[in-house]
């Protein structure tokens, strides 16, 4: 058992895998509790999908994937804010049209290389396997900036989120705390974007955080379930992707929704089968 | 213009046997919403610990109001002026209670977590909260006799008790002036009572409360000041002087009707639908004596 448990990460490509799988499960899961409860999702995974033409002009022009993604995401995460400031166009309409236009760009800018299928598939679905030690130290970095930005706003995150009207009137500057969200979750999609792809990093973005959601009543606490799903599926995926060798990203993913799929039926409180036998005293 | 320019009290709107000097100056003030002027030339003072119940048919300026004195909305014209007995001004001198419905009940907030974030104004940003703040949490949940529930889920309480939530908030904010909007909707008797009580405690403390409510007969039975609003403002003074004939039907029109000296309001229920846990109950008529 033990043997199964470490033969893995006797390769040196597997264990930088497994610190890339953590580290990008613990940010995503941490920032998406703010997703979940802003309703944020479409805006992830819009992010997600713009950093697509930033990727490509790094490709072609030979630069750091990472560094042409960031500054993809963060264009975008600007643009978004401009778009839907007051008097312009509701904020789903902004970035529905960004994110196409972005995604599309992406496409056109990649489709005029050669071994354009490959590549796009890369970045749609990440490649763990393929982390090189350079792309870890970035990683690393970027996890850590956005985790001590969530630490250090705590308090200021969790009133613009909750009461966006109690933070104007305590000239908590709430806009300007969204467009520091907006910009954590630029961040966090460039750090998922190797392990997970482009494709799949809303789903980790989401999807440990609602497990979260119900099993939990504060957001410190729903952060560090949260954290600690994130990590525990990216694990169990990495196993998975090396047993029955599948795609690492997708086995992350599904092992995520799996976890959702048990909670949401027999979460102590907020489960389907506990609001049932709640319903069925109270009648 | 500066509400300055008539600082001593000759001003013809201040209301007969209250003190001169005012807390709240409003002058003029004009707030459009959506582009359309939702309050037009509101001119009025409030003094120092009065207590002012807001009515007026729904639409009628009542949370526009409330939303241009705490800053939500900008003016398009006029001022408002915030003087304080002491020269010393409070970090945020005006707490405002949002109706139930505005906030998110389902979000993973404790009880205490809530209250705290009323301190949130007087720590700077990235400070922790103090003994001193956690201090003044614990006595606001106590004025509301709520200490019990600190550490439940707010989604976990009653409708009732979701307001108290609120209000301990903003005691824990330390205003001079404290808006509450629509406090009386939606909950039941003993949690308006509640409210009723708490006001009248503040009255003793000189806090200035501003209420805005559909339900008249509170108004002319438990406040010393009433404003009707439609648009405008239609009367400001002691109940007996704004509940007349006259003033009711400029406010309501048509909805208005005399039976027997009382006024009965003909308008659909202005309260939101039951809230997804079926608590509390609503308050009953919309009448009162006129």
């Amino acid at each position: 058992m033990i043997h199964w448990l470490t033969e893995p990460f006797t390769l040196e490509f597997m264990q930088r895998a497994l610190a890339a799988s953590l580290i990008v499960g613990v940010v995503c899961s941490v920032l998406g509790c703010f997703v979940v409860l802003r309703a944020m999702a479409f805006l992830g995974d819009a992010l997600a999908h713009a950093i697509l033409p930033g990727v490509a002009v790094a490709y072609l022009l030979g630069a750091n994937l990472l560094v042409g993604a960031l500054v993809a995401a963060l264009v975008v995460a600007v643009g978004i804010g401009l778009f839907s400031r007051r008097g312009g166009v509701k904020e789903d309409t902004a970035i529905g049209i960004l994110f196409a236009a972005a995604l599309a760009l992406g496409v056109v800018l990649i489709s005029t290389v050669r071994s354009y299928a490959t590549d796009l598939t890369h970045i749609l679905f990440g490649n763990v396997l393929g982390v090189s030690a350079g792309d870890l130290w970035v990683t690393g970095a970027l996890a850590v900036g956005v985790l001590a930005t969530v630490v250090l706003l705590y308090k200021e995150l969790l009133l613009a989120s909750f009461d966006p009207v109690l933070a104007h009137t305590l000239k908590r500057r709430p806009e300007l705390l969204r467009f520091v969200m907006l910009m954590l979750l630029a961040l966090t999609v460039v750090v998922s974007l190797q392990t997970v792809g482009v494709g799949l990093v809303a789903a980790m973005l989401v999807t440990p955080a609602a497990t979260a959601y119900l099993l939990t009543h504060r957001l410190s606490s729903m952060m560090l379930v949260s954290a600690a799903i994130g990590a525990a599926c990216s694990v169990a995926g990495l196993y998975l992707s090396y047993y029955l060798n599948v795609a690492s990203g997708a086995a992350v993913v599904l092992t995520a929704t799996v976890l959702f799929l048990l909670t949401f039926v027999a979460a102590p409180r907020r489960g389907v089968l506990a609001r049932r036998a709640a319903a069925r005293r109270a009648a | 213009m500066s509400a300055s320019a008539r600082a001593h009290g000759t001003s013809p709107r201040s209301v007969a046997g209250v003190p001169q000097y005012a807390c709240l100056s409003l002058t003029s003030v004009t707030v459009a919403y959506d582009g359309r002027a939702a309050l037009e030339q509101v001119t009025m003072d409030v003094p120092h610990g009065g207590q002012v119940a807001v009515v007026g048919p729904n639409g009628a300026g009542k949370s526009t109001l409330f939303k241009a004195l705490v800053g939500l909305l900008p003016l398009r014209g006029g001022s408002i002026e915030l003087r304080d007995r002491d020269a010393e001004t409070p970090a945020e001198p005006i707490a405002y209670v949002p109706q139930r419905e505005e906030i998110d009940w389902s979000f993973p907030v404790t009880v205490s977590d809530v209250v705290m974030m009323g301190r949130y104004g007087r720590l700077g940003w990235l400070r922790r909260p103090q003994a001193a703040d956690r201090e003044v949490v614990e006595r606001s949940l106590e004025e509301l006799s709520i200490a019990d529930l600190a550490s439940r889920p707010v989604g976990d309480l009653s409708g009732g008790q979701q307001q108290r939530v609120f209000l301990a908030r903003a005691l824990a904010q330390e205003p001079h002036v404290l808006l509450l909007d629509e406090p009386f909707t939606g909950v039941d008797v003993n949690a308006k009572e509640a409210v009723l009580d708490l006001l009248e405690r503040l009255r003793r403390r000189g806090i200035t409360v501003l209420v805005s409510t559909h339900d008249m007969q509170t108004a002319q039975q438990r406040f010393e000041l009433v404003a009707l609003l439609n648009g405008r403002l239609i009367a400001y003074g002691p109940p007996p002087e704004v509940f007349t004939p006259e003033h009711i039907s400029q406010a309501f029109g048509g909805q208005a009707l005399f039976l027997e000296g009382m006024v009965v309001i003909d308008e659909c229920c202005p309260c939101p639908p039951e809230d997804e846990h079926g608590h509390g109950s609503l308050p009953g008529g919309h009448g009162g004596p006129a």
